[in-house]
């Protein structure tokens, strides 16, 4: 801060402890808007001065004590919260990577026949397939739903009610999904596998449908299209499969070829968006330590 | 087509900060003591903020899209080019409308149930 030649001392030495006391806030804040703050009370203490003298200098003071303490404890409090969404952004960015992979896996594992010793199809390698699908599945459905969290958090205010609805519905159904598969793995019986498989087709229906409100808002930073190329195909296939039954009468059989490419493109969309969210986060942490 | 940015949802019902900022930036683009003595002086003297309320305001206002800093400053000549301008972005004009439509509404209930004029 320049000194003016006639300052008064009691102008100096306010702005002086002024500047001191801008050190309780975090320091962000304070290179952002410490020195406008500064200038500003300076010309609040200059006003004070010219109009009350030291009873008014006495009282802006005690204005902004309060100010400062109040203000202060604000900034550091939204600091922290705002730390925590980015951590969470970051992290759940991962959890859709991960998690499209695991689903993917445990697909995979599944594909595998049942592990017999005897027989001279089984492999080794199925033993453990066996073992890991439904861990792997509800693992990967669980992770999903904590990567729609953090797309809902994340882009849920800029894509509107029917957004954060899709975005919601999305996260829950994959919860209910992960239960069914849970609940699977302990008894094969229909309504598990209901819970499961309808779960698992409302949770990328949810995905979808908040692809669809984004193209309309874009609100992701780019790849606008990447929610439905993600989500779309399961909620389609069991449209399609639905639709068979009703025709044929009984339950289309699809080659494995066919569900590993779709597999494999849903994987590349969910890693596209959770690297959005990740790179996303890290812009907010430049944004952050800029304002 | 014409693409207006919804208005977050945290923005309104406005802080008391907020809205008065917003209001004296209503009338033209403005540095952050103007912007302090036009609240004072829109309020009678009843609403003095601190450089810590104010900042703080326009910080999250600045996140929030409802004003913007302005990239020209004036001549050095005629003000200290180290002031930082502010204005109102297309979305804070409409979030002050908002909220003072909301504000006139309140008064209107005030002014049904006959509180303004002490007769209640």
């Amino acid at each position: 801060m320049e000194k003016t030649p006639n300052a008064p001392r009691a102008l100096i030495l306010s702005t002086r402890v002024y500047q001191a006391l801008l050190a309780v806030y975090p320091s962000e804040f304070r290179q952002a808007y410490g020195s406008p703050m500064l200038q500003v009370f300076r010309d609040c203490c200059q006003q004070a001065l010219r109009e009350s003298g030291a009873a008014g200098l006495l009282s802006l003071w005690s204005r902004t004590m309060l100010d400062t303490v109040q203000t202060a404890f604000e900034q550091h409090t939204q600091r922290g919260v705002e730390m925590s969404k980015e951590k969470f952004y970051k992290l759940s960015g991962w959890a859709l990577m991960f998690g499209g992979l695991a689903v993917m896996l445990g697909w995979l594992a599944g594909t595998r026949p049942e592990y017999n010793r005897f027989s001279a199809f089984s492999q080794p390698i199925d033993r453990y397939a066996n073992a890991l699908e439904f861990p792997l599945i509800v693992m990967g459905l669980l992770l999903l739903s904590v990567g729609f969290t953090g797309l809902y958090l994340r882009y849920g205010q800029a894509a509107g009610s029917f957004g954060r609805l899709s975005l919601g519905l999305g996260a829950l159904s994959g919860v209910v999904s992960a239960v069914g598969a849970i609940g699977l793995g302990i008894k094969d019986s229909n309504p598990w596998w209901s819970m499961f498989f309808f779960g698992m087709t409302f949770q990328y229906l949810g995905l979808t449908l908040f692809g669809v409100a984004n193209l309309r808002l874009r609100v992701l930073p780019r790849w606008n299209g990447l929610p439905i190329f993600a989500g779309f195909w399961v909620p389609l296939f069991v449209v399609v499969s639905i639709i068979i039954e009703q025709v044929r009468g009984g339950w289309a059989e699809w080659p494995e070829a066919v569900f590993m490419t779709l597999w494999l493109l849903s994987l590349a969309g969910l890693a596209g968006l959770g690297y959005l969210l990740q790179s996303d986060a890290q812009t907010m942490d430049t944004a952050v330590a800029a304002v | 087509m014409t693409f207006t940015s919804p208005i977050p949802d945290d923005v309104l019902p406005m802080t008391p900060a907020m809205f008065n900022i917003l209001l004296a930036l209503a009338d033209g683009e403005k540095h952050g003591y103007a912007i302090m003595l036009e609240v004072e002086a829109n309020t009678q003297g009843v609403v003095k903020m601190g450089p810590g309320t104010l900042y703080g305001s326009i910080k999250r206002m600045l996140a929030s899209g409802l004003i913007e800093e302005c990239a020209e400053r004036p001549d050095p000549a005629l003000d200290d080019e180290r002031r930082r301008y502010y204005r109102l972005s297309g979305m804070g004009q409409r979030a002050l409308r908002l909220e003072a439509e909301r504000l006139e509404r309140q008064v209107s209930v005030a002014r049904f149930k006959h509180i303004l004029d002490g007769t209640s």
